[in-house]
């Protein structure tokens, strides 16, 4: 007889993956977007033999690595975290995760050690062309290497090209191309290195409004901020369009979260935006309290980020949890039933097999493979169960959307000033610039926020919930191990300030 | 000692070696080189490389091995078992439990 896994240890183990998902993720923004911004300089510099421009690629260059080398190896501490916390869910994935991962691994370990080395140890070693070749592979690469993290996470927002063994317990993967090129993956992978580009932009922007405020470098720093500025914005017009993408996959794929992000607990027809408001704090599912204490609605909005079309009937949380007959939604009871036939089926199949019953196997095996796709609500005790936490999933996405409309707004103002040379002059445009950057961050968390929390209470979308994806160990070892991350992070970024920060304020003249 | 260097093959001078070989020492010779002179010439990086030092250490030798053992392979002696675990685990609460 298993042991039930304790509340506490859930949480614990939340905690801990969201803890250190989120610190690493302090590191890879600038690894995905800065390395093409680093590319695009050196082209300039190669294009027109300017010193100004390798001395600016140089700088940059050397930013990079600093970042890249204080973020390099923090992912894997949640492998490990997946071996101890999360046993049952690895092996339950292991098969579709493997491949992505070990693709992942070996292209990391090659592009990191050969171009890498080429981009920081080749100049006057390699020719100018095959330094910004390297250059070019290293962005690509690491952009390359996100894209199998990202699928796999695609894959769990969204299960697709697999059968679950019933014997082995674990999921096969039957196509890899509906794994790699599932909608919801490929929605994931452009939003996300998309937030990487815009954060790499208002790194260099930022840094740049720095040393013009203090009037150092000025020529390198005005020119990369147009290059800052021009990627910005382009790349902040292409995280709406992403985002736009990504947020009708939620709709089709996962109503629940898009309930949540919007915090709309009845559905309706022509359903609009919530642009800022207060959610009511008392406020639960199938009460009849208002949902907002106040807020500002842009009609139809809704309808038509998730389902293109004004009229479009949305469902709220009371509609999927407690079933809309009229809209034709399944209320999450009879998912509830039908997942615990699905686990009474594979309990049967089980027992049979043991006992060489193969008709009764067959006729098991049977049910189960027709409610396999609720098999995850058989864990649930109840319909309310399948909502996320509503108040951090609504903040969170308002806080990302909000940002992100301001960084468009950010940028073309940053480049119109920067390319007209008016810049250094509106000194409270620099210092808004440079206090800027940690917004994109927050922008950046937040989303994760919305994507990771919003899919609560799912492990692995309705085939996993969380409970039953944790290892059955003392939640007390998870404490511990959760501190010293904690303090393990902490010293990692204030060492990444620090020696940031130094490098800076040393500027493009000074040592790479 | 550099063991790239000409010293470390004693008795043997390089353009002794068939064309192939030598191709391939001078080739192993250029990459140890150029890694070894982008290395030496770091500035910044050596606090760095020291830095990626420590925190490797830290992770493998001292966090993955005293804090997290892999629960299925600690626990369980082959792939049989930890699925039948898995699959206890899974079908744990039903009528057939």
């Amino acid at each position: 007889m298993i042991e039930p896994v304790s509340p506490e240890l859930v949480d614990w183990s939340r905690a801990q993956f969201a803890l250190t998902a989120l610190y690493h993720f302090l590191f890879v923004p600038l690894t995905l977007g800065l390395s093409f911004l680093v590319a695009i300089m050196e082209t300039i510099y190669v294009k027109t033999g300017s010193e100004v421009w390798k001395k600016a690629t140089k700088f940059w260059m050397t930013l990079f690595a600093i970042n890249f080398a204080i973020g390099i190896a923090t992912g894997l501490i949640m492998e490990f975290e997946f071996g101890t916390n999360w046993s049952n869910y690895s092996w339950i994935v292991g098969d579709i995760f493997g491949a992505p991962l070990a693709i992942e691994g070996i292209l990391a370990f090659f592009m990191e050690s050969t171009f890498f080395a080429v981009m920081f140890f080749g100049w006057n070693k390699v020719s100018k062309n095959m330094h910004l070749l390297s250059t070019w592979l290293v962005a690509v690469g690491s952009n390359l290497s996100a894209l199998w993290i990202l699928v796999a996470n695609g894959w769990m927002q969204f299960p697709t090209g697999m059968y679950f063994n019933p014997d082995t317990a674990r999921h096969e993967m039957m196509n890899f191309w509906d794994v790699l090129l599932s909608p919801v993956a490929v929605a994931k992978f452009l939003h996300t290195v998309g937030s990487g580009y815009v954060i790499s932009a208002l790194f260099v922007i930022g840094v740049s409004a720095w040393l013009l405020l203090k009037g150092k470098d000025i020529v390198i720093a005005r020119r990369s901020m147009v290059v800052g500025a021009s990627f910005g914005l382009i790349t902040s017009l292409f995280l709406i369009l992403s985002g736009d993408e990504s947020a009708y996959q939620v709709a089709q794929k996962q109503p629940v979260k898009l309930a949540a992000m919007e915090g709309l607990y009845d559905g309706e027809k022509r359903a609009g935006i919530v642009m800022a408001g207060i959610l009511n704090p008392e406020k639960v599912p199938g009460d009849d309290r208002p949902t907002f204490l106040w807020d500002i609605e842009i009609p139809y909005a809704l309808s038509l980020l998730g389902y293109h079309a004004p009229d479009a009937f949305v469902p709220g949380l009371n509609d999927l949890i407690y079933g809309n007959e009229k809209h034709g939604i399944i209320g999450a009871q009879v998912r509830i039933d039908e997942g615990r036939k699905a686990r009474d089926a594979l309990a049967e199949y089980k027992r049979a097999k043991a006992t060489g019953e193969e008709a009764t196997m067959q006729k098991a095996l049977a049910t189960f493979e027709q409610y396999k796709h609720n098999l995850g609500y058989g864990y649930l005790d109840k319909p309310e169960a399948i909502s996320p936490p509503v108040g951090l999933t609504f903040y969170s996405f308002h806080i990302m959307v909000g940002l992100g409309t301001y960084f468009v707004a950010l940028f073309l103002v940053v480049l119109y000033l920067a390319m007209t040379n008016e810049i250094m002059h509106y000194r409270k445009m620099l210092w808004l610039t440079l206090w800027s950057l940690p917004l994109g961050y927050v922008a950046a968390e937040a989303g994760w926020i919305v994507a990771e929390v919003g899919r609560q209470p799912w492990a692995i979308q309705d085939l996993l919930p969380t409970m039953k994806a944790t290892s059955t160990i003392e939640s007390g070892m998870v404490m511990t191990t959760f501190w010293l991350f904690a303090v393990l992070f902490t010293t990692l970024l204030i060492a990444e300030i620090k020696i940031m920060t130094k490098q800076i304020a040393i500027g493009p003249e000074g040592e790479n | 000692m550099d063991i790239l260097s000409p010293k470390a093959y004693s008795g043997q001078s390089l353009s002794d070696l068939p064309a192939k070989e030598r191709l391939v020492i001078k080739t192993i010779r250029t990459i140890y080189r150029f890694y070894a002179d982008g290395f030496r010439s770091m500035r910044v990086g050596r606090k760095l490389w020291l830095l990626i030092g420590i925190k490797l250490f830290v992770m493998f030798a001292l966090v993955k091995v005293f804090f997290f053992p892999d629960f299925l392979e600690e626990n369980f002696a082959n792939d049989d078992e930890r699925a039948e675990y898995i699959l206890q685990t899974m079908t744990q609460g039903s009528s057939h439990d």
